[in-house]
């Protein structure tokens, strides 16, 4: 199942609009109550309700599309977080409580999408800058040693994207894991595991091409990048979530791994 | 997955398990780099090559999905599959593309039975990265063309009954253009000549070709004269993103996997097995999600050498994260553990794994120009 393309364009245009580079500090300095409103009013956070009980009734993949979406755009407040409470058929009042935290392993399958968001975000960001910041009488993109930084952080963003939307798909072809047996559980392990792991090379690079000017809170990286240093730990960190899968592996074996891997 | 690919991969499974019974492990090790003619042709009758190419020339009719299943079935059980591989992954595919209805109906059945071997002409002495700067001529004459050069770094053209060459045959304003690709007959052409280099294994897979006034008929030109530079960019995004540029050294992991729970592993030892685990699942869903583009038609160029890239990158580092887990050398003796004698090979072929079809820098190049920074 691929993910509605109606949606697809409706979270696009209504994120472009209003979360704009130039408009994202005043975004984030409301706490992100108004943006969180409209999309509430849009019902983006009903994707994964069925639709007799009052939802999009979407799939796993519509949702991706709003975290990845977020993540990408910067998105203030906690839209992903009540989408999912929503699936869980908590109420508006428990929906948006932010504090407590969702139920494993939703929780690392939502951030997987929002890392690979926030990793797609630097790399349009970057690469934006890097062709306008001049040095030595040319943009610094013309720079061989610059292109292959931005072509690794690409690689990088490319691979959590097909990693976090991959583990989405499982979850709608085989359910929410109940436990390490459940088939889509490796899926999300995989994905989280490598997007906690390539959060350090992303930032490491979008930082280093900004150079200073990345490091002010008037650039705005810090939008993209303190959330990635803060999801990569949060519902199990890569060593974690690497340490199930490889115990399940040795256990297992080669032929049983592959199977797992390809189910 | 759809149930026709994953009941498409019973079958293959089953046939794997029977016709890989007697196959050493060094050729299982090396996988789509060991030729077995008797093998390509048992995976021919068996239905699985030109798997996605259309029934009327002999192909399977199905989907890039499908196809992609039993590739990875077959480099995850090691089969080796390098007599029919470039034939299946791109010839066949640009034969199919742009060549003649005469040609097809002559060539595709072969390929689809496992007899042709395939090679692919494209480097030369002086002409590696910078392939637009290659000079080996095709010049007209009254009944086709005469070839000078000479190609280099050709694997298998020692087997290979044809070559897939890419020519110079005109000058234009850019380096790329003036270029054309030619179905180049090795085994029934004078003039040709085939000298194997050794390589660092001991293993003669790669050639140096020499055209010498060798003669080919008027329909060897492959699709539009001087246009063969935008249909070699098309291949290449079929050689780049399979799951070859990740399966490399899974015979490898296959080995290491029984020592460990032989031994136990502590939790480093589980933690890097996961990361590789990781890896290898992300690298999956990448180049799974460039199989999904070729099926909509689309020429994923740029996706493509993103898997390439990180593909190859982890394939490389496998055989040092191994001796990391594990403390035992790699040994290439036959009465060694086949744990070892993976491990040595895997070692010594590893450099090999990012400079065929195309360098890293190469492929970051591709990337940069996609995202508009060259």
């Amino acid at each position: 199942m691929r993910a509605d393309p109606l949606l697809v364009e409706t979270v696009e245009r209504m994120f472009a609009e209003n979360l704009a580079p130039e408009n994202l500090s005043e975004a984030h300095r409301s706490g992100g109550a108004g943006f969180t409103a409209l999309a509430r009013e849009m019902g983006l956070d009903m994707v994964l309700v069925p639709q007799e009980q009052g939802g999009y009734g979407g799939g796993w993949p519509d949702a991706f599309v709003i975290a990845e979406a977020c993540g990408r755009y910067a998105a203030p407040g906690a839209l992903p977080e009540i989408m999912i409470r929503r699936w869980l058929g908590h109420g508006a009042d428990r929906a948006e409580d932010g504090a407590s935290p969702l139920p494993m392993p939703a929780g690392a399958l939502l951030r997987s999408a929002q890392m690979a968001g926030a990793a797609q975000g630097l790399v349009e960001r970057t690469a934006a800058y890097c062709s306008e910041r001049r040095q030595f009488g040319r943009p610094i993109a013309k720079f061989q040693a610059v292109q292959q930084q931005m072509a690794e952080l690409a690689g990088y963003a490319g691979c959590m994207q097909a990693a976090s939307q991959q583990a989405f798909a499982a979850v709608q072809e085989h359910g929410m894991p109940e436990s390490e047996e459940s088939v889509a559980w490796l899926a999300i392990a995989v994905a989280k595991c490598r997007c906690s792991e390539l959060v350090h090379p992303v930032t490491q690079i979008a930082h280093g091409v900004h150079g200073a000017i990345g490091f002010t809170e008037e650039m705005g990286l810090q939008y993209f990048s303190l959330p990635l240093w803060r999801w990569r730990a949060e519902y199990g960190r890569d060593a974690d979530w690497a340490e199930a899968v490889g115990r399940r592996a040795i256990a297992a074996g080669p032929g049983a791994t592959w199977a797992a891997l390809t189910r | 997955m759809p149930e026709g690919a994953q009941s498409l991969r019973r079958e293959v499974r089953a046939f794997l398990d029977d016709a890989l019974r007697d196959v050493p492990l060094s050729e299982r090790a090396l996988s789509w780099d060991a030729c077995n003619p008797d093998f390509s042709r048992r995976m021919g009758e068996a239905g699985f090559i030109g798997l996605s190419f259309p029934v009327e020339y002999g192909g399977g009719g199905r989907t890039q999905l499908e196809r992609f299943v039993v590739l990875e079935e077959c480099l995850a059980a090691g089969a080796p599959t390098g007599f029919h591989w470039f034939a299946d992954r791109q010839s066949g595919p640009l034969i199919l593309r742009y060549g003649s209805e005469e040609l097809k109906r002559r060539i595709i059945p072969l390929i689809c039975r496992g007899e042709l071997c395939f090679c692919i002409g494209m480097s030369e002495p002086d002409s590696g990265s910078d392939l637009a700067s290659l000079r080996t001529r095709a010049a007209r004459t009254s009944s086709g063309w005469r070839v000078n050069g000479t190609k280099i770094w050709t694997t298998n053209a020692h087997r290979a009954h044809y070559m897939i060459a890419l020519f110079r045959t005109g000058e234009g304003q850019r380096r790329n253009e003036g270029l054309s690709q030619f179905l180049v007959d090795l085994r029934n052409t004078p003039g040709i000549r085939i000298a194997p280099i050794r390589d660092i294994a001991g293993r003669e897979h790669f050639n140096e070709v020499h055209f010498e006034d060798a003669l080919l008929a008027e329909d060897a030109l492959i699709g539009v004269e001087n246009e063969g530079w935008a249909q070699v960019t098309e291949e290449l995004a079929l050689e780049r993103s399979g799951p070859e540029r990740y399966l490399s050294c899974q015979a490898l992991f296959n080995e290491l996997l029984p020592i460990l729970g032989e031994r136990g592993a502590g939790d480093s030892a589980a933690v890097a097995v996961g990361r590789i685990v990781a890896q290898l699942g992300a690298l999956r869903a990448m180049s799974l999600s460039v199989a999904a583009m070729l099926e909509d038609g689309e020429s994923p160029a740029l996706e493509a050498a993103m898997v390439k890239d990180m593909g190859t990158r982890f394939e490389q580092s496998l055989p040092r994260l191994a001796q990391e887990i594990v403390d035992l050398p790699p040994d290439g003796a036959e009465d060694a553990l086949p744990y070892q004698q993976a491990l040595h090979l895997m070692t010594v072929l590893a450099p090999s794994f990012s400079l065929r079809g195309g360098s890293g820098e190469i492929l970051r190049g591709i990337i940069a120009r996609g995202l508009g920074l060259r």
